[in-house]
């Protein structure tokens, strides 16, 4: 459950960094949209003036024109020689022109013209769109026709002029170019500012007038091109933008890739997008695993304190039994004697204040075997190493538990061990003591001196109490094994401890199982270079050792 | 008094074994566990029963309580551990409390003075 837990909200942590890279996105996207909008917006503005500026161009044209038509009366006979000479000296006053000018009369006729590539004077004028020029006197811009002064495609200047009788009765027709190389057509050309963007003029009958892709000039209009639709729009992979000339009746047009008119916008976009959404990824990826980890760790660390907590709580829980228990003995002893003192005789009192000896014993080893745990803890238990005959140090112990029936075997000679004399006779209260506990009353606690085969000392300590599980051996050298039953007093300190003080020693501890009862053995090195003669070591078929 | 003496610690019958003596009193039973205390009291028909709380395994002194309770028999709770719900649940089943430490408080109480003597 509490991985679970720990899996969803690290879950829901990630999901929530991914969430704030969505949003980002969202924005971004956003941004990007709006961004494209004022591009495009930002575009047909730019078509729309310059739609407006040759629209302008041409308005001013025609009123030039027109004042110019109006200023002096042509002849309008065909052949005239007047109007011949007039004309001539109209072209030569423009000696590059590549197109020449045309008279009309009020029939359309031809009646004159300059670099006429046939002879056409005296013929009808047949291009389309001059009849609003003759009947109405308007000037107009004629679309894109084969020319009668130029093999070129041409687009054609119509304006009203002055006869000889006073009134706009004919028309003069001033042809121009449509080729690449015409003086408007590089004007288109110089506009081109991207790698595909065209831009174009094309007249009313979808011709192009000019163009930036020179290839198309003079040619008609691609459909998507001469789609109806003003303003901004996308066709395929272009986008265009398309604005109306109303006087000349053209279309200026602006043309380029998708790609490219946004690129400059989306490019960047796109790529901090893309960082910002593996950001976002990852962010939320390395979020979900840290917090995690992080949980877990709380966990584990809540779960490694309880658990010192619950252990602390018990042994607090434990040792103030232990410690009530022969305070309370010792002094309810005491008390017994004293209070019946006379109605005791000298056995009774001795016996009464041996039991308060005991108890007081009990006390006393319970107190050194708590102070002597937190010392081992703290690594400060200190060791006053001298080269001792380990004989005398196991009997001095033996002796001090006057009231248990300790048998001692030891060997006839020295054994000489560098070690600490108290702390082995710790070792040796405790594991007594621990026999003591584990047997039946005024049961014989053996206590043994030999050798092993590797030249240690080895020492035994037998009991015939209820003996040990594999379970129980297993664990018998833990801080707080308590006893093999649960009747068992004490602190589960001693073995901790023994185990604790030998290894300092150099030594080895461990449990030897028994048909009946227990042994618990430990090593000591010799000191001297003479080992002891080995002596048959015990059965060490237990489950449980406490190797140093 | 006719006593039946019950803790799981050897030193502690030893005491009070030889105290009630010399108090005057018969020990005419003792037990290390609360079955046996049980089965001791419903054998020798005791005056008095002296029952730790904590008997190891199996029943505690205040279950002991319950189940030998009679008119006749008086039982005392001698333990270290002494509060408020110990004293209380040691009511409801007829029981006083003597905490383990002053002899001269189990005295009074076995010889029936001061109930509930408590200390």
């Amino acid at each position: 459950m509490s991985n679970t837990r720990d899996r969803l909200l690290g879950l829901v942590a990630g999901a929530m960094v991914v969430l704030l890279g969505v949003l980002v996105v969202i924005s971004v996207r956003d941004a990007e949209a709006n961004g494209k909008r004022a591009l495009e917006r930002l575009q047909v503005a730019q078509v729309q003036q310059l739609a407006r500026g040759l629209d302008s161009q041409v308005t001013s044209a025609f009123a030039a024109l027109a004042g110019f038509g109006g200023s002096k009366p042509w002849n309008l006979a065909v052949g005239d020689p007047a109007d011949a000479s007039r004309l001539q000296a109209l072209q030569d006053q423009n000696p590059t022109l590549r197109t020449g000018f045309l008279l009309l009369d009020a029939r359309g006729i031809i009646t004159n013209g300059t670099l006429l590539q046939s002879p056409v004077a005296g013929r009808p004028y047949t291009r389309p769109g001059i009849e609003p020029v003759l009947q109405q006197r308007k000037p107009v811009i004629l679309s894109v026709a084969p020319g009668l002064t130029t093999p070129l495609p041409t687009l054609a200047i119509a304006f009203p002029v002055q006869d000889a009788a006073g009134g706009l009765g004919g028309a003069m027709v001033i042809e121009s170019d449509v080729s690449p190389d015409s003086a408007f057509n590089q004007q288109v050309t110089a506009l081109r500012r991207g790698r595909t963007v065209v831009y174009s003029f094309i007249d009313s009958n979808g011709t192009v007038v000019a163009s930036s892709d020179l290839s198309s000039i003079g040619k008609k209009a691609a459909p998507d091109v001469l789609d109806p639709r003003l303003s901004f729009h996308h066709s395929g992979s272009n986008v265009i933008a398309s604005a109306l000339v109303p006087v000349a009746g053209w279309r200026a047009v602006f043309q380029e890739s998708s790609s490219e008119f946004q690129g400059k916008l989306t490019g960047p976009l796109h790529s901090a997008l893309l960082l910002i959404a593996l950001a976002a990824l990852a962010g939320g990826g390395l979020t979900f695993a840290a917090l995690l980890a992080r949980l877990r760790s709380a966990r584990e660390e809540q779960r490694r304190l309880r658990s010192i907590n619950a252990a602390r709580e018990e042994f607090i829980s434990i040792v103030s039994h232990e410690l009530r228990t022969p305070a309370t003995g010792q002094l309810g002893f005491l008390e017994t004697t004293l209070d019946h003192w006379d109605g005791l005789d000298d056995t009774e009192r001795r016996e009464a204040v041996s039991h308060a000896r005991s108890n007081a014993r009990r006390l006393h080893a319970l107190t050194r075997d708590v102070l002597s745990t937190a010392s081992i803890e703290a690594g400060e238990l200190p060791y006053a190493f001298e080269v001792v005959d380990v004989r005398g140090v196991i009997r001095s112990a033996a002796d001090a538990i006057a009231d248990a029936t300790v048998a001692v075997d030891l060997p006839g000679q020295a054994v000489e061990v560098r070690a600490d004399p108290a702390r082995i006779e710790q070792v040796m209260t405790n594991l007594v003591d621990n026999a003591l506990k584990n047997s039946p009353p005024r049961a014989e606690i053996a206590v043994t001196v030999g050798a092993t085969a590797e030249g240690e000392v080895l020492v035994e300590v037998a009991d015939r109490g209820s003996g040990m599980t594999e379970e129980q051996a297993a664990r018998a050298f833990d801080k707080f094994a308590r006893g093999r039953d649960q009747s068992v007093e004490g602190t589960g300190l001693g073995l901790y401890i023994c185990k604790s003080i030998v290894e300092a020693h150099g030594g080895r501890i461990w449990v030897a199982r028994r048909p009946v009862g227990t042994s618990i053995c430990f090593t000591l090195p010799l000191a001297g270079d003479a080992p002891p003669e080995p002596e048959p070591t015990p059965a060490t078929a237990t489950t449980a050792t406490a190797d140093g | 008094m006719r006593l039946v003496v019950a803790d799981n610690d050897a030193a502690v019958i030893d005491l009070l074994t030889l105290d009630m003596k010399l108090e005057g009193h018969d020990i005419v039973g003792t037990a290390m566990s609360g079955a046996a205390a049980v089965e001791a009291c419903t054998r020798l028909a005791p005056e008095v029963l002296i029952v730790d709380l904590r008997l190891g395994p199996g029943p505690d002194g205040i279950d002991v309580a319950g189940e030998v309770r009679r008119p006749d028999l008086r039982v005392i709770l001698h333990t270290n551990y002494v509060s408020a719900e110990t004293i209380a649940r040691a009511r409801r089943v007829g029981a006083v409390v003597v905490e383990k430490g002053s002899l001269r408080a189990l005295r009074r109480a076995v010889r029936g003075e001061g109930w509930p003597a408590t200390t």
